[in-house]
């Protein structure tokens, strides 16, 4: 027991360890924002392209189902390894010359898309279908139905689950350290080695959680809060 | 043809000079700049703090090494980049002048990318258990309990050139396991990279033997760079004089292996 404490709780072991897991850890904020950034809007992209009317956009819908359910598919560590070291390795103009935390964070990007069109196709498929006939008969055009009458109510109602998605990317570019990225999880692998110590591994899951639990009552909160408004129109 | 071959021999004799002279002219990435890749955990090679991209006060063998180079090229400011040893064996474009990370030079590996002069012996070390009297020659490890990590070199010597008379004692996962055999007197000789047991036995004073020699096994580190690069006839003529005035045995010594351990044949 005291031989575990000290390894994973050593309060020496984990303070010598926060600036050297701090400078990581910044390198793992920077993938989530800009990931989380770029997949809220390709996601609604998606979501919307995979809904259009008409027989006319069936290839683009077909694209877009096709994409969604080759990368909700595969793992991220994989499609991580394909982009880091797959794209370079073609030569090509740009995409080759990209930095491993660019392919790191495309990686979390197209996987991630992929799971929040789903959320997104889920949150407009739930907003009843006689609204959409409706405001098509006032006279407003499909492009306007989506932007003032179906999207706003279809967003709203996916917050949660579109959060509970974002903590996932938010602990997924962890995995993003197998390419070579030095984020926390790779300083607190460093420091293990240097001092025999696993507290940096300690430290590291801290800064996670401390990133995380905002998010989760934030989400909590948000679920009440409809929770009540809903009840207080049913009375 | 004889227009080809003197041709060869004008850029040959150019590139020579240019060397010597170590002037500016020395086609780095970024001119008068050395970037050096370099990956981690790599203790005796790099020590040092790894902060986002790169590596604070560098020091340990390769380091010490670059820093050599640098000089030795009149290049003035070195960059320190890591590059993961996973993303070194590919055509890509590489992001350094060379990384020194403990790469052996393989024919499959020369296929996509250019090794320097090799700056490294990688021979197999002999680690021994406290107590035991010192092999003096492979005929002598062939007497002893041997041990040795799965799927190393050092395994495969055992198995192939030693072939001692009983059965090695094969360690799995880590060479942490053929360590502590070794101390607990399971094991009589292990035999593993030279540079790791010489680190292991120096961290851990008094629970060895010592490590009692090492075998030739002919494989050299190289330092990696593009197919074709520009700056090979710079770094290999950079090495080779660095050998020659005794730089890299200091070096060695310094932080790898000390005393350099007897070649056991």
């Amino acid at each position: 027991m005291g031989k575990f404490l000290h390894a994973f709780f050593s309060p020496l072991g984990l303070r010598r360890a926060v600036p050297q897991v701090w400078d990581g850890f910044q390198t793992n904020i920077k993938m989530m924002v800009i990931a989380e950034a770029l997949v809220l809007v390709l996601a609604l992209v998606v979501a919307i392209v995979r809904g259009l009317p008409g027989r006319s956009t069936l290839p683009l819908r077909a694209i877009a189902v096709a994409y969604t359910d080759f990368f909700r598919g595969t793992p991220l560590i994989l499609v991580a390894y394909v982009f880091a070291l797959g794209l370079p390795s073609l030569q090509l103009a740009v995409v080759s010359h990209q930095s491993l935390i660019t392919y790191g964070i495309l990686s979390l990007t197209i996987v991630y898309t992929a799971y929040v069109t789903e959320v997104y196709r889920a949150g407009i498929e739930s907003v009843h279908p006689s609204q959409r006939m409706a405001s098509r008969s006032l006279g407003l055009t499909y492009a306007q139905t989506m932007r003032y009458v179906i999207l706003p109510q279809a967003i709203r109602r996916v917050v949660p689950p579109l959060l509970n998605d974002f903590i996932g990317l938010q602990k997924d570019t962890a995995i993003i350290t197998v390419i070579g990225v030095t984020d926390a999880l790779a300083q607190a692998g460093f420091y293990s080695n240097d001092f025999f110590s696993y507290a940096g591994y300690t430290l590291a899951a801290v800064f996670f959680v401390i990133l995380t639990i905002p998010f989760a009552r934030f989400t909590d909160h948000l679920i009440k809060q409809r929770e009540q408004l809903e009840r207080g129109q049913l009375v | 043809m004889i227009k080809a071959i003197m041709l060869a021999l004008v850029v040959g004799l150019a590139t020579t000079t240019a060397a010597v002279a170590g002037s500016s002219s020395v086609p780095t990435k970024k001119a008068g700049t050395l970037t050096v890749g370099f990956d981690v955990p790599a203790p005796g090679f790099w020590n040092g703090h790894v902060s986002g991209t790169s590596i604070k006060n560098p020091n340990g063998f390769e380091a010490g090494l670059s820093r050599a180079i640098a000089k030795k090229l009149g290049l003035t400011k070195i960059v320190y980049k890591r590059a993961p040893f996973g993303t070194l064996f590919s055509p890509a474009p590489k992001p350094f002048d060379y990384a020194m990370e403990e790469a052996t030079i393989t024919a499959a590996r020369s296929k996509v990318v250019a090794f320097s002069a090799p700056y490294f012996n990688a021979n197999q070390g002999v680690l021994i258990r406290k107590g035991l009297a010192k092999p003096k020659s492979i005929a002598d490890l062939k007497k002893l309990q041997l041990c040795a990590q799965a799927t190393t070199t050092g395994l495969a010597y055992i198995q192939h050139t030693i072939r001692p008379k009983k059965k090695p004692l094969v360690y799995s996962a880590s060479s942490t396991a053929a360590f502590d055999a070794v101390e607990a007197k399971k094991c009589d000789a292990l035999i593993l990279d030279v540079p790791i047991v010489a680190t292991q036995s120096r961290k851990k004073p008094g629970a060895y033997g010592g490590v009692a020699g090492q075998i030739v096994t002919h494989e050299f580190y190289g330092a990696v760079m593009d197919k074709g690069s520009k700056f090979k006839p710079f770094l290999d003529s950079a090495i080779k004089a660095l050998k020659a005035n005794g730089t890299i045995t200091r070096l060695v010594k310094k932080w790898l292996l000390n005393p350099i351990p007897p070649v056991l044949k």
